[in-house]
């Protein structure tokens, strides 16, 4: 790779680190107009600095309002890039449908998940707070092999057991990976329901979502 | 108050001249003119405790473990439900789209403020049972542990109409609006006023919003 794009690309992570939007979109609009294609740039410069963000999150090198002004700096960069990256046929890492279990209407967790899924790469179909079910079913049907789970309450969490019964009953169990997270959510509760991952935090789960992906 | 409310260290953050900073201003900025904060407190006398129960008069009753070690000596309980209304978390939601850093940070302005209004309750029960001659324990809210939350909203909801509020609980006792708390404070000369709610959450070893310093769930004898 020539020197000038690899210096781009390192700009690009550091805008990204950094939490500057302007910056980001600076570097991608300088990539593009420079030659280089829509997938190195995303790859090798919004999903690297992503990840750097999430290494420094999970080191305790920075916190969750700094990870989130790197995540709007990608946003930014990524709609730059969207149309790029149609027409080069670039291709997700995986789909990811999300959402809060049902009889719970907290978000900020979820959401705080799928965007760092999206900065990763993957293409997420949020499906909201209160989700029954069968609505995790039809996004399995629709070609998600991934699907995360969200409680906040206790109350609710045994929802989550609910809808992997319902998805095996469904006969979709093996085609698809389930993970869950949220603040009353153990590994051994995880393990207990027949889930095939739990995530901490926001950063942890993309780690999770590329294993789980990857067994 | 933003930064701390999103398990950030305020002071660290600053240092590095984060625009994570300008976000959380904005956000104070914006969140200010959403709050609607709402205190409802019913006092009841307490009748007799007996096997984890603790009977109210006129009628009801808090029970379980929870209860016991902390309420059982008290002579009478207030009970409350705090809000900041719904404003303020339909801002938040609608920012997310767009800028989901906004969005959370609002969020974090919500959670702050509404833990704020519970504060000046619970030190306004304080200064009334201190001018009464009497003690207070640590506040108790549904969720901390031997105090589960479907046993814990139910009885509080039982107690206060939480309606004049403006809020209500769903099927799984998850009160709306989200910014919202309940709790319960035993009063009496023989109450426990020592230790922190947070001693009994079931995260206190892990939690990044434990406050060690200012908080109105601490009482220090």
């Amino acid at each position: 790779m020539e020197w000038n794009a690899m210096a781009i690309l390192e700009e690009l992570r550091e805008a990204m680190v950094d939490g500057q939007a302007k910056q980001a979109v600076a570097k991608v609009s300088e990539g593009l107009a420079e030659g280089m294609d829509a997938g190195t740039l995303l790859r090798d410069g919004l999903i690297a600095g992503m990840a750097e963000v999430g290494q420094l999150y999970e080191n305790g090198d920075i916190f969750v309002p700094e990870m989130l002004v790197a995540a709007r700096a990608m946003s930014a960069a990524l709609e730059v890039l969207k149309p790029h990256l149609v027409e080069e046929g670039v291709e997700s890492s995986g789909k990811v449908a999300i959402g809060t279990t049902q009889g719970d209407l907290h978000d900020i967790g979820k959401n705080l998940v799928a965007m760092m899924l999206e900065g990763s790469g993957f293409e997420i179909v949020d499906l909201g707070v209160d989700v029954p079910a069968d609505k995790f079913i039809e996004a399995i049907r629709e070609g998600a092999s991934v699907v995360a789970m969200s409680a906040l309450l206790t109350t609710t969490m045994t929802n989550m057991q609910t809808a992997i019964e319902a998805i095996k009953e469904a006969g979709l169990r093996e085609q698809v990976r389930i993970i869950i997270g949220g603040a009353p959510i153990t590994k051994a509760y995880a393990d207990e329901i027949g889930a095939d991952g739990y995530a901490e935090d926001a950063s942890s789960a993309v780690r999770l979502v590329k294993e789980v992906l990857a067994a | 108050m933003v930064l701390r409310s999103q398990g950030a260290d305020p002071e660290a953050v600053r240092r590095r001249k984060s625009s994570a900073v300008g976000v959380a201003e904005q956000a104070v900025a914006v969140g200010k003119p959403l709050l609607r904060p709402v205190v409802i407190t019913e006092t009841f006398a307490v009748r007799d405790f007996r096997h984890e129960q603790l009977r109210l008069e006129p009628g009801g009753y808090l029970r379980g473990p929870l209860v016991a070690e902390h309420l059982h000596a008290a002579e009478s309980v207030v009970v409350a439900v705090c809000s900041i209304g719904s404003a303020l978390e339909e801002a938040a939601s609608g920012y997310f789209a767009d800028d989901p850093a906004m969005g959370v940070a609002l969020d974090a302005f919500g959670s702050a403020a509404v833990d704020l209004v519970a504060s000046a309750m619970c030190e306004r029960v304080d200064l009334q049972a201190e001018a009464d001659g009497l003690r207070t324990t640590v506040p108790l809210c549904p969720g901390l542990v031997g105090w589960p939350v479907a046993v814990g909203q139910r009885e509080i909801f039982s107690l206060v109409d939480g309606a004049l509020a403006g809020i209500s609980l769903n099927e799984g006792f998850m009160m709306t609006p989200k910014k919202s708390t309940s709790m319960v404070i035993g009063v009496g000369a023989e109450v426990d006023h020592s230790g922190e709610s947070c001693d009994y959450c079931s995260m206190a070893a892990t939690c990044r919003f434990r406050r060690e310093h200012e908080s109105h769930h601490s009482h220090h004898g």
